[in-house]
């Protein structure tokens, strides 16, 4: 436990010490969301502004599946380069390093997703839908953003390639939720993509229809349970493949 | 006995790092390991340490059996690793909180030890310094601090000295010794000779993943006892006449360096005369001088392998 709320402080400390990635990760976002703003009319519905309402969402989650660039990160460096064979000589399990260094990475990313969540709501006119739903939506999301970074990390030994693997999703979930360059065609594959085909899709659209925008609970609940398996289903490969590599 | 290593294998592909290596490491002493590049010294340590597991063969310390598995075994092991593996963005003191934090240190303990260790390696003025900003001797006195943080029975220190100033390269010998003066147990690497020579109790010569022999220096030297070596600088050095001192019957071998040669042959042969008529056949001596046999006429005889000029095995 004393280990783990060693590991837990340390890469707290790191990932908030560099301030690149803070700046990045918020106002990123923020930006776009202005920019979002500023690019589309004036479109107001019961007093929220719905071009920013559409964008936020979307970069919410999107910039969740980013910010586990920042557990990458940590984790090639250290686990990937000589650095390993110092930690490891230390009394201190596999898991251990990675559940700290998970919790840390998360935790960093909710305060940076909520800053999103505030920032636009006060200033934005954004609506955030049914509190309890979005709350549920940004934390199973947050905490799969993790553990897809974790796989990716352990999968591979070097940090160009995870690097790229990672960039490949996180830009692979927002063209294909049609978000990024537009709907990439009429057809049962692509509707299917841009609704429930990605979690980018599943997550903003199940905020969108937890209140007056598309406004259909059950629909909601469906893609917050299909979100809930995909990330049951990813801890297991998880805790998997890291069980597997510490014996290689 | 405070750690064996009982013929260990390990291989890479076809590599054979580890080539049934038997090594005995006592309490209290200060083991050297010398062994050419890709000898299979950090393979060794790596094992030892528990951080890789051997094909074959077993490792004892502290009674107790090593594997990747075992944990609690790592609390009295001390690892300074061949790489500087240190965060650079965080201070020098940072860095061995963090590190004796891994080893279940805390509060005044931790507080204590940190700054006992900074004094230990010259690095107190530094404490809030980041390890990016040193120097490469400073660096590696911090690599050296890390592993000591928590007070291990045991250190091992993988080629601690590499690429750095003479003066750093002094101080942390005479930590190693003073390390050692505290009844803590060390395994020391080197390329270098003349250290491993300086502050080891005993020596093993490590070569393609086996211990060659092992023992302390002057059991060493006296294993070639019947050696003999010859230095000489040539008027005008050239491969005809390492060739031609090659060929005198008795020369077991000969190294060129520039100018100069060692030629070590038997003892007693009366190669003397019979190496200096060559050498004046190739265009003449500049000096000549005999010498007893010392470690690196031990490593040449036994590897078979040359030194570097900076006095690195090759
Ligand atoms: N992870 C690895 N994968 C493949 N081959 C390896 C690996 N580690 C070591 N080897 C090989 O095993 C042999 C022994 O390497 P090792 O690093 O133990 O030697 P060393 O004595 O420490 O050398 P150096 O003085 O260069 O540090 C070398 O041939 C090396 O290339
Ligand atoms: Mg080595």
């Amino acid at each position: 436990m004393n280990n783990f709320l060693v590991i837990f402080k340390h890469y707290t400390k790191r990932s908030w010490m560099d301030i690149i990635g803070p700046l990045m990760f918020t106002l990123m976002p923020l930006g776009i969301i202005i920019f979002n703003i500023v690019a589309s009319e004036e479109n107001m519905e019961n007093g929220y502004n719905l071009a920013a309402t559409g964008a936020s969402a979307v970069m919410l989650i999107a910039f969740q599946f980013f910010c586990g660039q920042i557990l990458l990160h940590y984790f090639m460096k250290d686990f990937r380069g000589d650095m390993r064979f110092r930690l490891q000589a230390a009394p201190v399990s596999g898991t251990s390093f990675i559940v700290g260094a998970v919790l840390a990475s998360w935790v960093f990313s909710v305060i940076q997703g909520l800053i999103i969540i505030i920032v636009t709501a006060l200033f934005f006119n954004v609506y955030w839908g049914n509190p309890l739903i979005t709350a549920l939506i940004f934390l199973i999301v947050s905490i799969m953003s993790q553990l897809l970074a974790a796989l990716t990390a352990l999968l591979s030994n070097k940090y160009s390639t995870a690097t790229a693997i990672s960039f490949i999703y996180c830009f692979g979930f927002m063209i294909l939720s049609g978000v990024m360059i537009g709907s990439l065609g009429d057809n049962a594959l692509m509707n299917f993509l841009e609704t429930r085909g990605t979690p980018l899709s599943l997550a903003w659209r199940g905020i969108h229809y937890s209140g007056f925008i598309l406004d259909d609970m059950n629909q909601a609940w469906i893609n917050i349970s299909i979100l809930a398996i995909m990330t049951v289903v990813l801890a297991v490969a998880v805790f998997i493949v890291a069980k597997r590599r510490r014996s290689v | 006995m405070l750690a064996t290593l009982n013929n260990l294998v390990k291989r890479y592909n076809d590599t054979t790092a580890l080539d049934h290596l038997n090594l005995n490491v006592y309490e209290g002493e200060i083991l050297g390991l010398l062994g050419p590049n890709g000898a299979g010294k950090t393979t060794a340590i790596r094992a030892l340490c528990g951080l890789i597991n051997a094909d074959s063969g077993e490792i004892t310390v502290f009674g107790q059996r090593q594997n990747i598995k075992n944990l609690s075994v790592r609390r009295n092991i001390g690892l300074v690793t061949q790489e500087i593996t240190v965060f650079k963005e965080l201070t020098a003191e940072a860095n061995l909180r963090y590190f004796g934090g891994l080893y279940g240190l805390k509060g005044v303990e931790l507080t204590a030890n940190v700054k006992e260790v900074l004094e230990f390696v010259g690095l107190s003025e530094h404490a809030k310094r980041k390890p990016g900003a040193f120097s490469g001797g400073m660096q590696r006195r911090l690599n050296i601090a890390c592993a000591l943080v928590h007070r291990p029975k045991l250190v091992i220190m993988d080629e601690p000295t590499v690429g750095i100033d003479p003066q750093s390269r002094n101080h942390i010998l005479e930590s190693v010794k003073r390390i050692a003066q505290r009844g803590t147990t060390v395994i020391y690497t080197s390329h270098y000779m003349e250290e491993v020579q300086a502050i080891s109790d005993r020596i093993a010569i490590v070569d393609s993943g086996r211990v060659i022999v092992e023992g302390t220096l002057e059991k060493l030297v006296s294993l070639i006892q019947h050696e003999h070596a010859v230095y000489l600088t040539a008027v005008m050095p050239s491969k005809a006449l390492e060739e031609d001192l090659k060929a005198i019957a008795g020369v077991k071998s000969v190294k060129q360096n520039g100018a100069d040669y060692t030629i070590v042959s038997g003892a007693n042969s009366g190669n003397v005369n019979r190496i200096m008529e060559v050498a004046v056949r190739h265009g003449g001596v500049k000096s000549f001088s005999e010498a007893k046999a010392n470690l690196e006429d031990v490593f040449l005889t036994l590897t078979g392998k040359k030194l570097r000029d900076d006095g690195k095995v090759s």
